[in-house]
């Protein structure tokens, strides 16, 4: 298996960072309320990734040791402003929609940790790809949470309603309860699918 | 760098090779030359001290052109979008304002800058209503809910009511946004009180009151503030 292979593998599956290293958890449940949202939100975030993986790996040698996480914080919250500039003139709606938690990827934990784990230690590209990859990570795990709560709190996915209008809309799945039940669930499936095939060990 | 110092020194101090004499003026200007480079080696070298990897004017240093560059970055950002940005919130009101008088085409004007009282005329000129913008404190605070509410001119009654923005419990409380619970109001006159004539959105009593409130509010702003 090449290295960018395992990259994608990484992000996507073995150490997707909302499923398995369970980071970022609050924008997670804040905004998967809708498909909309949650596609916005994750790539949003995976735009912010990949241009902080980027340049920190640039920056790398520069970026005295004392002072790494500070200056790290500062090129984050450089490129999410940016990025907020620009849904908010180009797409006010979803910037409408999704609010604070555009400026709060400042403090997205899967974005400091990527660069403090992966970015600060390996060149250039390969950072920019672990940040493509991550982002991919959060968004399909954003989507998918997404995707079951609004079809049960509302019978649709983006807005069109998908199911009839006949099934039972539960509330609570838009809320931050059903937030963290279908999380929860959908974490146990994925370390289900993850443990597949492999050994329990000995009681 | 301290041994090129010596060497130049060296250079200097030591008895030119015999036939290639140099002559007292060249060794002088020689001599001067090397003491400046002296000089500048010396204060590279401080420099270089001062500003080691993990010294404290270089952790300063760094922090101030990340800083700055980020700084110019987002201002060149901002350069480009700001001007859309304000093109959308303008859009955005406009069509906000247009929507609380259906079927009229009215051109808005804002009375004073900041009052949040917007004359709406026809194409003839004549005022027709007024929309009013007024913040309602709901369940997430004091002016948790932005609203703008069309009074008609001529009944001295709301023509509609819109939710601009509201950070409310979601699920709840957004149903203050939908329409059944909002039409209520429609064609009646200030003051609304809920549960006299106005019924609140079941599970969101505090943000129908809020709401009810707000419009209250608007009356008594447009009263004060906006007779033309």
């Amino acid at each position: 298996m090449t290295q960018t292979m395992r990259q994608f593998k990484n992000g996507l599956i073995d150490q997707n960072p909302t499923l398995v290293l369970l980071l970022g958890m609050c924008p997670t449940l804040a905004t998967s309320t809708s498909m909309t949202n949650a596609v916005g939100m994750g790539l949003a975030a995976t735009a912010v990734l990949i241009c902080s993986n980027f340049a920190v790996s640039a920056l790398r040698k520069l970026i005295p040791e004392k002072i790494r996480i500070a200056a790290f914080v500062v090129i984050i919250a450089g490129f999410v402003t940016a990025v907020d500039y620009l849904l908010q003139a180009f797409v006010p709606a979803l910037s409408e929609s999704l609010g604070m938690f555009i400026p709060l990827i400042v403090v997205n934990c899967i974005i400091l940790a990527r660069a403090e784990a992966f970015a600060s230690k390996n060149g250039v590209m390969r950072s920019a790809l672990d940040g493509l990859t991550m982002g991919m990570g959060f968004t399909l795990a954003l989507m998918t949470v997404s995707a079951i709560r609004e079809l049960l709190s509302a019978g649709s996915l983006f807005g069109f309603r998908v199911l009839p209008e006949a099934f039972p809309s539960i509330g609570i799945m838009a809320q931050p309860p059903g937030g963290f039940i279908v999380l929860g669930v959908v974490i146990a499936v994925m370390q289900a699918i993850r443990n597949r095939g492999k050994a329990r060990p000995a009681a | 760098m301290r041994d090129d110092f010596a060497e130049i020194e060296n250079g200097v101090t030591e008895p030119a090779p015999s036939g290639e004499g140099i002559s007292p003026a060249e060794a002088k200007k020689k001599r001067e030359l090397s003491k400046y480079l002296g000089v500048t080696v010396n204060v590279l070298q401080a420099l270089r001290r001062f500003f080691k990897k993990d010294s404290m004017p270089n952790l300063v240093l760094v922090m101030v052109l990340l800083t700055s560059v980020t700084a110019a970055g987002l201002g060149a950002v901002y350069a480009v979008t700001s001007v859309t940005i304000e093109e959308n919130d303008q859009i955005a009101l406009n069509k906000t304002l247009n929507d609380l008088f259906p079927g009229q085409a009215l051109l808005f004007t804002e009375t004073s800058e900041g009052s949040g009282i917007y004359q709406g005329r026809n194409s003839e000129g004549e005022l027709v209503g007024f929309g009013v913008k007024t913040l309602a404190d709901g369940f997430a605070g004091k002016g948790s809910i932005t609203m703008m509410v069309g009074i008609d001119v001529r009944t001295q009654s709301v023509t509609r009511v819109s939710v601009m923005k509201q950070r409310e419990t979601t699920g709840f409380s957004l149903a203050a946004k939908r329409d059944p619970f909002l039409e209520q109001f429609n064609g009646r006159s200030a003051p609304f009180v809920i549960g006299e004539g106005v019924d609140a959105i079941a599970g969101a009593t505090v943000s129908s009151e809020a709401v009810a409130q707000g419009i209250n509010n608007a009356f008594a702003l447009l009263e004060t503030e906006g007779s033309p």
